[in-house]
């Protein structure tokens, strides 16, 4: 057990040994660092007793793989799980350290997107959670998700480096190394009476995997995240260059190869750099298969009962060749069969499909592929040939296989074949499901309708509420008692309460504490003061047209339109709130962004309305940044066109913290409704049946609703008549886009937005109303924990069991 | 329009608070849905809201089961489908910025010993006045922060300073709730732009975050100025509002309060956008309802009426009788002029002597432009230059109306309201510096001197521009609303500086006051008594027979810019002003045969009959 006083001398010893100052010389970081190394080092016992407990009790594991983690900051994480944080906090104290200032030091570890990678790093928490045995696994990018900076309202990229000042929790597991090999070709040999094919002339890479502890709540669960770092071998450096004095030369190839594990690729943008993209996906995937297998061998069990030990998560499409490399695996090295092969394979592997976004619908080229990975493109070939020739036999005609085919024109579909060589295939949310079954997918649904089984998403209540939020948190300890924070589904009993003014008043002020605390901030961040009682509007999430943050801003524009016309209109105060990294090759994206910051200017800047509007764009957002912004939202905008998000998991976090949500009935929100019923969520929009409609009768005409409504012909017509911007071509790809080319439907959706911002208006204004509805959204939150999703999944897909200490 | 003539005396507009219930009433005319919004605070979002019934002639009401003193209230106007959010007109206190009203027990604001300071008594024609402003006056006479620009900062000694001069009302620029200055930031500004007529501004308060601290503060400063012998005159704009369209007027009786062109064109009479119509029953109720308040909650001795002609005469009457049956000695006056052009027709306006019984005085721009000449470039008046003789001669007799020459316009001496400058334009300082630029410091002095004492030996009611009396100067800026307080403040080292000047002055108020003819309200006996003049050289004598006191009272004014010498007649002469005033303390008690009058300057003689 520790105490204040065993942690202070523990701490103090360790922040001499690190810093190697006196004290009162130590910097931030200094104190940093000396405390992230204290706790990693308190969890290494049941890191290793967990592992221990695994191996003794012959569990069954599951390995996520996942191109993205996104897991944020540890340390105060860590410090709860460990049920730490107080005696840290009053232990710091009596040294005059602050520990949420130490706190902020820690850079956040970005390594994902958006939702699909936060999601696979709140899994990786929830496993911990219930102590089911369950390890990440991904890449060691160098760098993360850029760093995004507004310079003249415009986003300007910068490299993350977040590994610059070391990165603590992490251990280096030198002696798990593997290699990956890339390019070469295959030659095929005769081998005690067997076809035998040896993979030559390849180069090598070593994979060098990085462990992060991955601490349960509480329960003295540690799982494993493993990333993987792509190193160059040894004989790579080449001397001869070197002594010869061609030193660009000798170092090239290490350059080459650390490349690999570089940089994170921004979504919606794949096309440059497709070759290093498929190279990272192999690689990671590779290494990963192998690290399992090699574990595996450790134990001596009978190879064929590996799919009784092991699980292996395929999230989204990227990880999807780990089929075809356990595939060349058991055949190449352990000298399986094809059909024994494809048996264990297609029981280990499982498949989760994130999105329906056809740029995210990943296709690799014939010729790419087959020169990079020669034999992986054999197995390939061979797992299509079979799955053509099965549907064959079923009678399916030469286009509908055609459609089907793993390969087709030239492309490698990674979809498809994640779908043929899983045994699972989940959406991740009910809506989204449904498109998945019956359109989008409908063929392979027809083909293997057990595979396919929703898992809505859920998000990490411990990280989103218990840290972020820790007011909220005592206000439901002191509520409900503490057990909402093992089974979230006790939050419920919250709404016996939602006629209690004290409980209401309390949550009231609570969100009052997290609203000038993020108003704080802004302040200090941007210079813009906001009214602190005005309604905190928040859209954080990526930048894409479907997200349409276009709407959002358009509604802005016509608020001040409203405003200038009338400002003594009786509608609240707002400030609307934009946090978004577009991808950076996304041109539209990046106009929307200096949209947002151009109205921004002009609406801040306006005396006229400055009791009634403002609007803050706020850079570089990552988990700590929603951290601070989420538990101070009063609405949480989840405004995509309807079909196009699967799930979104923002809107949980947002809910879960007491903001009620705007929506269309898309993705999860369906399921926010259900829980929250009608009067708590504002729901707006175009239903799935009628965006398909307009899509297959084409007969939605942007130009109509522009001409038809002097509302929205004023804001289109500003964003090109110079009111946003002296350059009247700034923003003429936006119109064009909504006027010529939508295909969200914004304009479609403009009034009924416009109309649902008016209730929120109206409800906000009502004092018992509004926290009623912010009380019962929290308490209907619940069903959203990913302890929920990961039971559903270890019962559902994996069959794994909960390994209690 | 559909009434013209309600009838809503005795029905209290605005908010009544009872012990146990209170009451709100707003009047609005052809609105659909009235609802009462109730705050715990200021910038809360949230409220309470209870729709409002409409009664008989669109008064709106509704009565809550408690006493919700402390609360902010507005009201949601909803009119042809749109909901605008107001605060009520007849809101006596507000949150900052004007933004919410405050349901307030008015009687807990009220400073210690606010019932036993009562309003001096001054008799109507002792009166002078001195015009000034909040801020400008306390800025530089205080070291201390939290005193400069505030009520409080109105201090005894200052105000002492003030009447010291022998001035007995103290016309105070707004003070009433107006935009343009960030009561939660900063900002200078005069005040012309009305917000809530009946709400104190929170710029001058020490904390504008409670309604209440306002308002005792001003009442404070009030009794201070009461304490201080000063009759407190303020100055008010129910000639225009600061918003137009959005205004809490238009939305609770579109194109009601104000004179229109057409719909959403709003006749500008006042130069600021708009121009409330007087005319109309509501509206006059509201100004007289507002007047009362003022004179009865703050002890408000009487009223400066900005742009008055924009004020139909018939609402002026009401206004004077509905003030005077309060306070008798009421002092109220206003500009006989408009800021622009107006819809109300001419005969209708407040103009020059168009008030038969003469109980409103107006400000004398003939008495201003014949003296010093025009406002605001270097063309002089009767001083250093020439001027139209028949109208100044008749200004310094109170600009009565002859009826045979068809000069002047008062029918009583105490509707002219003497003046050199006021606020707006040049003061007076920087005006004689652009007529006189090449004139040293010192000639500067004499005409200033000379101004004054042309202006404090005239008949009618003397206004002094506070500064004039010590030179202040606004670096010749003729029109600094918004120039705060670097051009503004009163420069108060000058009140040393010019302390001969000050003494000057202060010597001519006890002359006058010791002077029949200026206490006369009969014109017909002044010009019975009085003779005035001007001569070749362009010296102007007045010459005032005291029959009491069997006396003659001879005032010289020389206007030009070289001495003369007066031959007098064979008499003794007391020398009551001697021209040397700035030069020596000490003059001759006598004269005979000859006396100088030296250049740009005054001498008065008095001589038995």
């Amino acid at each position: 057990m520790i105490t204040v006083e065993k942690f202070r001398e523990d701490y103090l010893k360790k922040l001499a040994t690190k810093s190697g100052k006196p004290i009162e010389e130590t910097s931030n970081w200094d104190k940093y660092h000396a405390l992230a190394s204290l706790t990693r080092e308190y969890l290494t016992n049941e890191w290793i007793e967990t592992n221990e407990r695994y191996n003794e009790r012959d569990v069954k594991q599951v390995y996520y793989f996942s191109m993205e983690f996104l897991t944020g900051r540890f340390l105060l994480r860590n410090l709860q799980c460990q049920n730490l944080t107080e005696i840290v906090r009053e232990a710091l104290e009596g040294l005059d350290f602050d520990l949420d200032e130490i706190a902020s030091v820690e850079k956040d570890q970005g390594l994902g997107n958006g939702g699909l990678g936060r999601l696979a790093a709140c899994f990786l928490d929830s496993m911990a959670a219930l102590s089911i045995p369950g390890h990440g696994c991904g890449i060691r990018y160098k760098y993360g998700l850029f760093e995004q900076k507004i310079v003249d309202g415009y986003q300007v990229e910068f490299p993350d480096k977040w590994l610059q000042n070391r990165n603590v929790w992490e251990i280096k597991k030198a002696d798990r190394a593997v290699e990956v090999h890339f390019g070469g070709n295959v030659r095929m040999e005769e081998y005690g009476g067997k076809t035998r094919f040896v993979h030559e002339n390849y180069n090598t890479v070593i994979a060098v995997p990085y462990d992060t502890p991955v601490a349960g709540y509480h329960n003295g669960t540690v799982n494993t995240l493993r990333l993987w770092s792509a190193e160059s071998t040894r004989r790579d450096f080449d001397f001869h260059s070197f002594s010869s004095g061609d030193y660009a030369e000798a170092f090239k190839q290490k350059y080459d190869v650390e490349s690999i594990s570089q940089v994170l690729y921004p979504n919606d943008s794949y096309d440059e750099g497709r070759k290093l993209r498929l190279k990272q996906e192999y690689f990671f995937v590779s290494a990963g298969i192998q690290g399992i297998m090699n574990t595996f061998k450790r134990t001596e069990k009978d190879l064929y009962t590996l799919y009784d030990y092991v699980a292996i998560h395929i999230n989204d499409t990227h990880p999807s060749l780990a089929i075809a490399e356990m595939m060349r695996i058991l055949m190449d090295r352990d000298g399986m069969g094809w059909d024994e092969a494809w048996n264990i394979t297609t029981k280990v592997m499982s498949y989760t499909n994130h999105t329906i976004m056809s740029e995210a619908l990943e296709q690799w080229s014939v010729d790419l592929f087959k020169e990079l990975l020669p034999r992986i493109y054999m197995i390939v070939e061979e797992i299509n040939r079979r799955f053509c020739e099965e549907l064959l036999q079923k009678g399916y005609g030469e286009q509908k296989i055609s459609d089907m085919a793993i390969i087709s024109n030239g492309m490698i579909r990674m979809a498809y074949l994640a779908i043929v060589g899983s045994y699972s295939v989940n959406g991740v949310a009910k809506l989204h499901t449904e498109i998945l079954k019956h359109r989008e997918l409908k063929n392979f649904y027809e083909l293997y309708p057990s595979k396919f089984n929703n898992k809505t998403n859920g998000i990490t209540h411990r990280r989103w509420l218990l840290n972020a939020n820790p007011n909220l948190a005592e206000l439901l300890d002191d509520t409900i008692g503490e057990r909402w924070l093992s089974d979230t589904m006790e939050l419920r009993k919250m709404l016996n309460y939602v006629n209690d003014e004290k409980i209401l008043a309390r949550i009231d002020a609570v969100k009052q504490i997290n609203k000038n605390q993020l108003a704080d901030y802004i302040e200090e961040e941007l210079g813009i003061i906001i009214d602190r009682n005005s309604i905190y509007d928040v859209q954080a999430k990526r930048l894409h047209e479907y997200k349409r943050q276009t709407l959002n801003i358009l509604h802005i524009m016509h608020l001040y339109n409203s405003l200038l016309d009338n400002p003594d209109l009786d509608i609240p105060s707002r400030t609307f709130i934009f946090a978004a990294k577009a991808a950076p090759s996304y041109h539209m994206a990046k106009q929307t962004i200096k949209l947002i910051n151009s109205v921004a200017d002009k609406i801040n800047n306006d005396e006229r309305v400055k009791d009634k509007l403002k609007v803050v764009f706020l850079p570089n957002y990552g988990v700590s940044l929603a951290e601070i912004l989420i538990p101070a939202a009063d609405i949480s905008e989840q405004i995509s066109t309807t079909t196009k998000e699967a799930s979104g998991t923002g809107n949980m976090k947002f809910m879960m913290n007491g903001a009620v949500t705007i929506a269309t009935k898309d993705g999860a929100n369906i399921e926010i409704l259900n829980e929250v019923g009608d009067d708590n969520i504002f729901i707006f929009g175009l239903t799935d049946d009628q965006v398909y409609k307009l899509y297959s009768e084409q007969t939605f005409d942007s130009l109509s609703c522009y001409e038809s409504d002097l509302r929205i012909k004023r804001v289109v017509d500003q964003l090109v008549d110079g009111t946003y911007h002296d350059n009247l071509d700034e923003f003429r790809i936006i119109r064009e886009s909504l006027l010529y080319n939508d295909e969200f439907f914004v304009l479609e959706d403009f009034n009924a937005y416009v109309a649902a911002q008016d209730r929120i208006g109206r409800a906000y204004m009502d004092q018992t109303r509004w926290l009623k509805m912010a009380l019962t959204n929290i308490a209907c939150s619940g069903i959203f924990s990913s302890d929920r999703t990961i039971q559903e999944y270890a019962a559902g897909i994996w069959s794994v069991d909960r390994v209690m200490k | 329009m559909n009434k013209e003539h309600f009838d809503y005396d005795g029905i209290p507009l605005g908010v009544t608070i009872q012990a146990e219930k209170t009451i709100f009433r707003i009047w609005a005319l052809n609105v659909t849905r009235v609802t009462l919004n109730l705050y715990k605070d200021w910038r809360d979002m949230r409220r309470q809201s209870y729709p409002l019934e409409k009664g008989g002639d669109s008064i709106w009401s509704v009565e809550m089961p408690q006493n919700l003193e402390g609360m902010y209230y507005t009201y949601s106007i909803e009119h042809y489908g749109t909901v605008h959010e107001i605060v009520d007109p007849y809101a006596v206190a507000s949150s900052p910025n004007s933004k919410r009203g405050y349901l307030i027990d008015l009687s807990k604001t009220d400073p210690e010993g606010w019932d036993r300071v009562l309003r001096p008594h001054v008799d109507l024609m002792d009166t002078v006045i001195y015009e000034t402003h909040v801020r400008d006056v306390t800025v530089k006479w205080h070291e201390e922060d939290a005193l400069q620009g505030t009520f409080n900062g109105v201090t005894t000694p200052l105000l002492e300073t003030i009447s010291d001069l022998g001035v007995t009302h103290i016309q105070w620029m707004p003070v009433f709730d107006f935009a343009r200055v960030d009561e939660l930031g900063d900002g200078y500004n005069w005040g012309y732009d009305p917000v809530l007529f009946n709400v104190v501004e929170g710029s001058y308060a020490s904390d504008v975050m409670d309604p209440c601290v306002r308002i005792r503060e001003l009442k404070a400063m009030i009794q201070r100025c009461h304490s201080a012998g000063l009759r407190v005159i303020m100055d008010v704009v129910y000639n225009h509002t600061y918003k137009s369209k959005d205004s809490n007027l238009n939305r609770i009786g579109f194109n009601y309060f104000y004179r229109m062109k057409g719909i959403n064109d709003f006749s500008n009479g006042s130069g600021c956008g708009n121009e409330l119509a007087t005319e109309r029953a509501m509206v006059r109720k509201f100004i007289i309802d507002s007047l009362l308040f003022w004179q009865k909650e703050y002890q408000i001795d009487g009223f400066r009426f900005d742009l008055m002609g924009l004020y139909d005469i018939e609402t002026v009457d009401y206004i004077q009788k509905a003030l005077k049956s309060v306070d008798s000695e009421t002092l109220l006056y206003g500009e006989p002029w408009i800021g622009g052009t107006s819809t109300l027709e001419y005969k209708r306006q407040f103009r020059k002597g168009v008030m038969k019984e003469g109980h409103v005085g107006y400000f004398n721009d003939d008495f201003r432009n014949m003296v010093k000449g025009d406002n605001d470039s270097g063309k002089r008046g009767y001083i250093g230059g020439l001027t139209d003789t028949k109208i100044l001669l008749n200004s310094l007799l109170g600009s009565y109306y002859d009826g045979v020459e068809k000069v002047g316009h008062t029918k009583f001496p105490w509707e002219s309201i003497n003046y050199l400058t006021s606020h707006d334009n040049l003061n007076l300082f920087d005006k004689i510096s652009r007529s006189f630029p090449d004139a040293p410091y010192e000639t500067k002095k004499r005409i200033v001197g000379l101004c004054f004492s042309i202006l404090l030996t005239s008949v009618g009611l003397p206004f002094i521009q506070g500064g004039a009396e010590m030179m202040t100067t606004k670096q010749g800026h003729h029109n600094t609303y918004n120039m705060g307080d670097d051009i503004n403040a009163y420069d108060w080292s000058l009140a040393d500086f010019n302390s001969d000047l000050r003494l000057y002055i202060k010597r001519l108020i006890a002359f006058r006051r010791d002077t029949f003819v200026y206490q006369e309200i009969d014109f017909d006996k002044i010009r019975d008594c009085t003779d005035v003049q001007i001569d070749d050289r362009g010296v102007i004598i007045m010459r005032i027979e005291d029959r009491v006191r069997e006396e003659i009272i001879f005032i010289y004014h020389n206007g030009c810019d070289v001495s003369h010498e007066e031959v007098l007649e064979p008499y003794d002469y007391e020398v009551v002003c001697d021209g040397k005033c700035f030069e020596s303390a000490q003059h001759e008690k006598t004269v005979r045969k000859v006396v100088e009058l030296p250049a740009y300057q005054t001498v008065i003689l008095k001589r038995k009959i």
